[in-house]
């Protein structure tokens, strides 16, 4: 923390994280920098901007384990030392052990902080985007938000960049960016959902997530400079970061080009607010064991219904206990599950039943996943719609002879059921999430 | 002057009397070289010191020969005719040149900075036209800026033409993953100069004039209005030529019969058309609200009408309304769209489709049905927000646009 001091300024008197700094979580921290963004400047106000709607809603208490305050420099500096400092804070950031979330900015400032990263390790890269952002770079300038990307595409330790979100009418053919890069248009998305992404994204790989507001529709989120009709509505952007979020391991992840200038009544400032939520929240950090308390009765729908029932449980890791609304069980066939808690967050849970070999497997034996997930007869209907459903309609689509476009990222991988239980839950978890302390 | 040519009677010189025009001013001068240009076409022109020179003699009427103080030559008089051609000198003894001459008013950018259109040239494909005229709604007028606001956010999509090819490249489509408008020629003609004060049919005539000239050289005549009123001198002059259907996709049906018969009001416009000889069929698409008619209940012969429930109910009503044989004309009033994704317009209606489905009945109707013309109206810029109902109208210009020029190129 102290170290951390140096790159930013004093903490603000509105602030994402009232709380003093917790060990482990999400450290957010504001880069007021608009000076890559050549269409409209305005975007150096967001941090402020966001953090007066977060201070207002109390939203990001959860999971949030800092504000860091505004990167420190002076308007006038150079860019150059400019985004130095921030690739020296980013630096800092990934060593320890808190998981930074940068608020900008414009996009530029993704450069940097991804060029200290990858220096690390290697790296998959998911860039949320309406934009390609592959301009051929002006080697005069250190970065423009329009060719950041490609700048980034060309860093050594990238191994795979996806780009989801490209769409509207462009000069060239933008979906073909060389051998690292897979672009998903927004009309892909919407096809496949977030099974589309975690498919082009390999599993092995620790992952970046850069979100552009402009990725979501202009009438969720106005207030930026680069606005392209047809874009993702929130509802889905949201199952598409918590499905990441939970499936991959993300080192790191900023939020840029929300610009007050330009928004209609703090609007996407809102928005803005409730992803930060939503990518505090839905880190995976602790995987819990819990066991489902209360007598349970089966009836001719579920298998077993659960009555007065409640769910406590401990985290296998570091021992700590958690215990759930019993309102919020509505069905379950296993009394052990695994789980993993939002921190800090309530949640709706939907317990799904499991194979013997499934249940083996989240107890710690070598039985390994044999049929597909989830069974049809014992799926509750809240399930209907969800990721889960939409994977497998994915996976049947794309077996030879189906119509439709088969999906071409599928690399076979989620075509076996993830073998946590969290996993396939926890899009609709998270789309069920009401935000509490 | 644009649409002049060397060949009309009234550029015989003998014994005219010239001037230079009002609208002839200098760009730059210096010792050697004058750019002149006439604001009223935005025409441009280098000419040595020398030429200005004996321009200046034209400050009062003067024939060319007093001017020159001798007879003129052949060459002579070839460049004064161009220079009257072109409108920097006039005609002293004509009455009103500025409203004889001003059909159109000059732009600071053309549609995706594309070619403006040149007295002349070869015939395009498509053809651009802004008629920025609002004085017939009763709502909040601010239609007259949606041509400019267009083509302003217009100029993020570029038209280019391939260096070695020639030919238009047009766009990448990224939610169809395809090719569009490749090869497809446009040209801007600006927009049609509204005279305030004078009457609606005095615009309407001079906006079907120049709607005329596209149709006569074979171009697509593509309308940026304006208030929905402007539809009519389109329709007007489309129907002399061909019997058409006309496609209104709106929030309303604009059949108010209160508005008095004679005028044509973007409340009323749709019963106008309807009265045009040649409209042999109007359709009604997305209709909602609580309409002030009975029309939805019991529409007049020749209408169809096909409200959002229904197409959301049966996609294929909408083709099944447009006779096949028959070529059709697309109104498309931005009040279509809900006003989440189309709030800059003067009556924001809610419950409207969201642009996946209308670009889905644009290319519906762009690939199955002759469309002879297509006018995009009602856009409000000064209630836009952050110009995204200009951008959504680049959208749907360009998804339409290219559905239609493929049918035409296939055929």
């Amino acid at each position: 923390m102290k170290r951390l001091r140096q790159f930013f300024t004093k903490p603000p008197a509105a602030t994402f994280c009232a709380a003093p700094p917790a060990a482990s979580g999400t450290v957010i921290a504001g880069v007021p920098y608009d000076l890559g963004n050549g269409v409209g400047a305005g975007t150096r106000g967001a941090p402020a901007r966001l953090r007066a709607v977060a201070a207002e809603l109390g939203l990001l208490t959860a999971g949030v384990a800092a504000d860091l305050g505004d990167l420190r420099f002076t308007y006038g500096e150079d860019p150059e030392s400019i985004l130095t400092r921030l690739g020296g804070a980013a630096a800092e950031l990934f060593a320890g052990p808190l998981r930074p979330l940068f608020v900008g900015g414009d996009h530029s400032i993704s450069l940097p902080i991804v060029d200290r990263l990858a220096r690390r390790q290697e790296l998959a890269i998911l860039w949320l985007d309406a934009h390609t952002d592959f301009s051929l770079p002006n080697p005069a300038t250190v970065g423009d938000h329009k060719e950041v990307l490609r700048r980034i595409s060309r860093l050594p330790g990238i191994r795979r960049i996806v780009h989801a979100g490209y769409r509207g009418y462009t000069l060239g053919d933008e979906t073909r960016l060389g051998d690292t890069v897979r672009v998903l248009t927004t009309a892909a998305l919407r096809r496949h959902g977030p099974a589309a992404v975690l498919a082009a994204l390999p599993e092995e790989l620790a992952c970046y997530v850069s979100i552009d507001i402009d990725i979501l529709d202009p009438a969720f989120a106005p207030g930026t400079s680069t606005p392209v009709p047809g874009g993702l509505t929130l509802h889905e952007l949201e199952d598409l970061l918590s499905t990441v979020l939970r499936r991959r391991r993300v080192l790191g992840t900023d939020l840029v080009e929300i610009n007050p200038a330009c928004d209609i009544g703090d609007r996407t400032a809102h928005v803005g607010c409730q992803l930060l939520a939503v990518v505090a929240g839905s880190y995976c950090p602790m995987p819990l064991r819990g066991r489902v308390t209360g007598s349970t009765k089966a009836n001719k729908t579920y298998p077993t219904f659960i009555k007065n029932a409640g769910t406590e449980g401990e985290c296998r890791r570091c021992g700590a206990w958690f215990l759930f609304d019993p309102a919020f069980l509505e069905f379950a066939s296993s009394p052990e599950v695994t789980i993993c808690r939002p921190p800090g967050l309530e949640c709706r849970v939907y317990f799904v039943p499991l194979s013997n070999s499934e249940r083996g497997r989240l107890k710690g034996g070598k039985g390994k996943p044999t049929r597909s997930w989830p069974r049809a007869a014992g799926t509750p209907k809240s399930l209907a719609g969800s990721s889960v459903r939409r994977l497998a309609l994915a996976q049947k689509r794309d077996r030879p002879g189906n119509k439709g476009k088969p999906l071409p990222l599928d690399n076979g991988r989620n075509r076996s059921p993830a073998p946590f239980l969290c996993d396939l839950l926890l899009p609709h978890v998270v789309s069920q999430l009401s935000v509490g302390v | 002057m644009l649409e002049l040519t060397g060949s009309e009677p009234w550029v015989d010189l003998t014994g005219k009397k010239l001037r230079i025009s009002r609208w002839t001013a200098i760009e730059s001068i210096d010792g050697r070289e004058v750019v002149i240009f006439h604001s009223g076409n935005a025409a441009r022109l280098q000419v040595s010191r020398s030429v200005y020179d004996f321009l200046r003699r034209f400050k009062a009427p003067a024939t060319v020969a007093e001017a020159l103080g001798r007879e003129p030559d052949a060459t002579i008089l070839g460049h004064i005719r161009k220079l009257v051609a072109k409108g920097f000198l006039a005609d002293s003894a004509e009455p009103d040149e500025a409203r004889r001459l001003r059909r159109t008013r000059a732009l600071p950018f053309t549609l995706w900075n594309g070619p403006s259109y040149q007295p002349g040239a070869a015939a395009v494909d498509v053809s651009i036209l802004g008629l920025p005229y609002d004085l017939a709604s009763s709502g909040d007028p601010g239609s007259r800026d949606a041509p400019v606001a267009i083509r302003r956010r217009s100029l993020e999509f570029g038209y280019r033409i391939d260096f070695v090819t020639g030919r238009p490249s047009g766009w990448f489509d990224a939610e169809r993953e395809k090719r569009i408008l490749e090869g497809v020629t446009f040209d801007d003609r600006g927009d049609v100069m509204v005279q305030h004060g004078e009457p609606q049919r005095a615009f309407f005539d001079r906006a079907g004039e120049l709607v005329d000239e596209i149709l006569d050289a074979g171009s697509l005549p593509v309308i940026l209005g304006g208030d929905h009123s402007v539809t009519f001198p389109v329709v007007e002059r489309l129907v002399r030529r061909r019997k058409v259907a006309v496609l209104h996709l709106d929030a309303h049906t604009d059949s108010d019969p209160s508005v008095p018969e004679e005028v044509v009001s973007a409340q009323s416009v749709g019963l106008r058309l309807l009265g045009l000889k040649g409209v042999e069929r109007l359709v009604h698409f997305a209709n909602r609200g609580y309409p002030v008619n009975a029309e939805v209940e019991h529409p007049p012969e020749g209408v169809e009408m096909v409200n959002l429930a229904r197409h959301r109910r049966d996609p294929t009503a909408l083709l099944a309304a447009l006779p096949e044989e028959l070529p059709v004309y697309v109104t498309l009033d931005m009040k279509v769209l809900d006003p989440a994704f189309a709030p800059g317009t003067s009556c924001p209606t809610p419950g409207g489709l969201n642009l996946d489905e209308l670009k889905a009945v644009l290319h519906t109707v762009g690939a199955s049905r002759d469309v002879v013309g297509f006018d995009l109206v009602e856009l409000h810029p000064g209630r836009d927000i952050g110009s995204v109902t200009a951008i959504t109208a680049c959208h749907l210009l360009l998804a339409f646009l290219g559905e239609v020029m493929a049918r035409r190129a296939a055929s």
